[in-house]
């Protein structure tokens, strides 16, 4: 318990360290910072619609942060949500423009299964690897995550390109597929309710159910975890399907929630600020929701600084990438004073 | 001919992080922010080379800012022995934001700069050598330094006590450190040695046969160099034969570009290559460890 109090102060005090910096950073362009940080916020929760579009830009970001929690939490590092996501979403954008005429109920559901197949699939195949043969999951995810997208690219400006214009991207899907859109004015869909439910069931499996114990135990210590009657194994390909199948659903929640259609760079980097965060908050689920939703107010009020005083909003990513250092010298730092103390003590 | 010389520049660019790559690979230390330390020297290379109208400004000004981010990534794995994917994906997406920042701030353009003031890294040219002609002339400087470096790096991966105290740190510090020789210092060592290498590498991305900086432009190169050094695991050879396959399938992927093929799935190549060649490595030795 005292471990997790430990981090979360870390975490606290790093999030307003990198604040305070990047609050200096705004005062070299003659802003200042309780008026820039002001317009972030209410750029990003002022009202109910750039609310809406706030919580639009979290949802890829908080089920990728689940995704890599899951599987690091148990051990197994799957740094191939990218690619995950990216052919997902291909697979059910190029379903959705090929079939036509299934009842709309029935073909969400496909459409979702669908995605939770191939993402789960695309993690599969390196887990297995790395079961079976010890073959580094670490750079075959990374591969992957390049032949993912440079097929998908070559798929949407090649055999399904669509005839509607020159965008690098696939026709609209078929209406009956659609989530619909919550207001006119932002992108949040009904898919948001999928992506509840999918982040309640990770939340049950991580934190409620022996899983969440047993694939702990596998990262620890897995000699203890065989001793222990944990099938290790098994374990670390559940987790890595698991992965793969939410990093896959986020591709089919963005096709069919927001753009109905599959575009090039359909994800700007959701999975790597997903990993990052979900590293930050030591693959704690809760924690990647509430980091994923701080994430993204400041990423959609960066936009509206940008606007208005003319920063550029690239000084979010700046701050983030400061928080994460600091938690990191944060964590090192107490733990070397932790062993200090053993020693003496 | 187009593709010989195509190939020779890509590999150039992949060669140099890759040496520096393998060597700290070798000190134990797996370099993961190569794409981002590549990215801010060919910003910096431009700005160095615009301000001063030199190009050797320029490979100063890209060598300072390699220098910078590995120092940071040294530091954070080193001594403060955090996980190289944190601080290496953070130091990646730093460099992505933090030039693009910078060109909206300096220069007041969004997503690509370039100027006649910027002065280019100059090509060697070596007088009339009738039918080498194509094959030697006209290459930039920092191809033939490349090529020096690849001797020099054998060498001394072979034949001196550094080479030998680089695998120590590596293999076992321990034995190394009671022998009197520190293993952070030569991780350190490792670490400036490929800042300079690769500092070098974003210069000729950015100035070397072009005049530009473009946001994201490192476009990868740096992850194939850290796929290289982790398919040669430390070996030189196979690191040599890696990166000079994967830097003539990435030229070839380019090439056939320009002949009106879609170039996404030609540059699939390269990553269906190395990922084939690391299934077959894992499921050789798996079978040899079974047989043995």
């Amino acid at each position: 318990m005292m471990e997790r109090y430990k981090g979360l102060l870390i975490i606290t005090v790093s999030f307003f360290l990198a604040i305070f910096i990047g609050g200096l950073l705004m005062l070299l362009y003659k802003v200042s910072p309780i008026d820039g940080y002001k317009e972030m916020v209410m750029g990003a929760i002022g009202n109910k619609f750039v609310l809406y579009s706030t919580l639009d830009r979290m949802i890829p970001i908080l089920l990728t942060g689940l995704s890599i929690a899951i599987s690091f939490h148990a051990g197994i590092w799957n740094i191939g949500a990218q690619g995950q996501l990216y052919l997902a979403a291909f697979v059910v954008a190029a379903m959705g423009v090929t079939f036509h005429g299934i009842p709309s109920m029935m073909y969400i559901v496909i459409g979702v299964s669908v995605g939770l197949v191939v993402g789960g699939i695309w993690a599969w195949i390196p887990g297995y690897l790395k079961v079976k043969y010890n073959v580094n999951e670490v750079v075959l995810t990374i591969m992957m995550n390049s032949i993912a997208v440079y097929f998908t690219l070559y798929m949407v400006n090649g055999p399904f390109r669509t005839t509607q214009g020159s965008l690098g991207a696939t026709n609209i899907i078929d209406k009956g597929m659609w989530f619909k859109h919550l207001n006119p004015l932002s992108n949040l869909n009904t898919g948001v309710y999928v992506a509840i439910v999918a982040t309640a069931v990770i939340v049950y499996l991580m934190v409620f159910s022996k899983y969440g114990y047993e694939w702990k135990m596998s990262r620890l210590n897995q000699r203890f975890a065989v001793y222990g009657g944990v099938d290790v194994k098994r374990n670390l390909m559940m987790a890595m399907v698991v992965s793969g199948m939410l990093a896959g659903l986020a591709g089919t929640l963005l096709v069919m929630g927001d753009y109905h259609r599959f575009l090039n760079g359909i994800s700007p980097g959701y999975s790597w600020t997903g990993m990052i965060l979900a590293m930050m908050v030591n693959y704690d689920p809760i924690g990647v929701i509430i980091t994923s939703f701080i994430y993204a107010v400041m990423a959609s009020g960066g936009l509206q600084m940008e606007l208005m005083l003319n920063i550029p909003q690239e000084l979010v990513q700046i701050i983030f990438v400061l928080s994460v250092m600091f938690v990191t010298a944060g964590y090192s730092v107490s733990n070397k004073m932790a062993n200090r103390i053993q020693e003496e003590g | 001919m187009y593709i010989y010389r195509s190939t020779i520049a890509t590999l150039t660019m992949i060669m140099l992080p890759v040496l520096g790559g393998m060597w700290t690979l070798q000190a134990g230390i797996l370099n993961i922010s190569q794409e981002g330390a590549m990215l801010m020297a060919a910003f910096f290379a431009v700005l160095g080379s615009y301000i001063f109208s030199s190009f050797w400004m320029g490979l100063l000004f890209a060598i300072l800012a390699s220098l910078m981010i590995n120092i940071i990534y040294a530091f954070f794995c080193i001594n403060l022995r955090a996980n190289i994917w944190v601080i290496g994906m953070a130091l990646n997406i730093l460099a992505s934001s933090l030039t693009i920042l910078l060109l909206k701030s300096v220069f007041g353009v969004k997503g690509s700069f370039t100027s006649s003031k910027i002065q280019q890294i100059p090509s060697l040219h070596l007088g009339n050598l009738g039918p080498l002609n194509a094959f030697l002339n006209d290459f930039s400087l920092v191809v033939w330094i490349t090529i020096g470096l690849v001797l020099f790096f054998k060498y001394v991966d072979t034949h001196t006590t550094f080479g030998l105290h680089l695998k120590a740190a590596g293999k076992n510090w321990q034995a190394l450190d009671t022998a009197g020789i520190s293993s952070t210092l030569i991780r350190y060592e490792s670490i400036l040695i490929n800042a300079v290498l690769v500092g070098i590498a974003g210069a000729y991305l950015s100035i070397g046969y072009l005049k530009l900086f473009n946001k994201d432009m490192s476009a990868g190169r740096g992850w194939i160099a850290v796929a290289a050094v982790i398919f040669g695991d430390g070996n030189f050879t196979w690191t040599l034969i890696a990166t000079i396959a994967f830097g003539f399938m990435d030229a070839l992927g380019i090439s056939l570009q320009s002949y009106g093929l879609n170039s996404n799935l030609t540059l699939m190549f390269p990553y269906l290559a190395i990922t084939a060649a690391l299934i077959y490595q894992g499921v050789r030795s798996y079978r040899l460890k079974e047989k043995g």
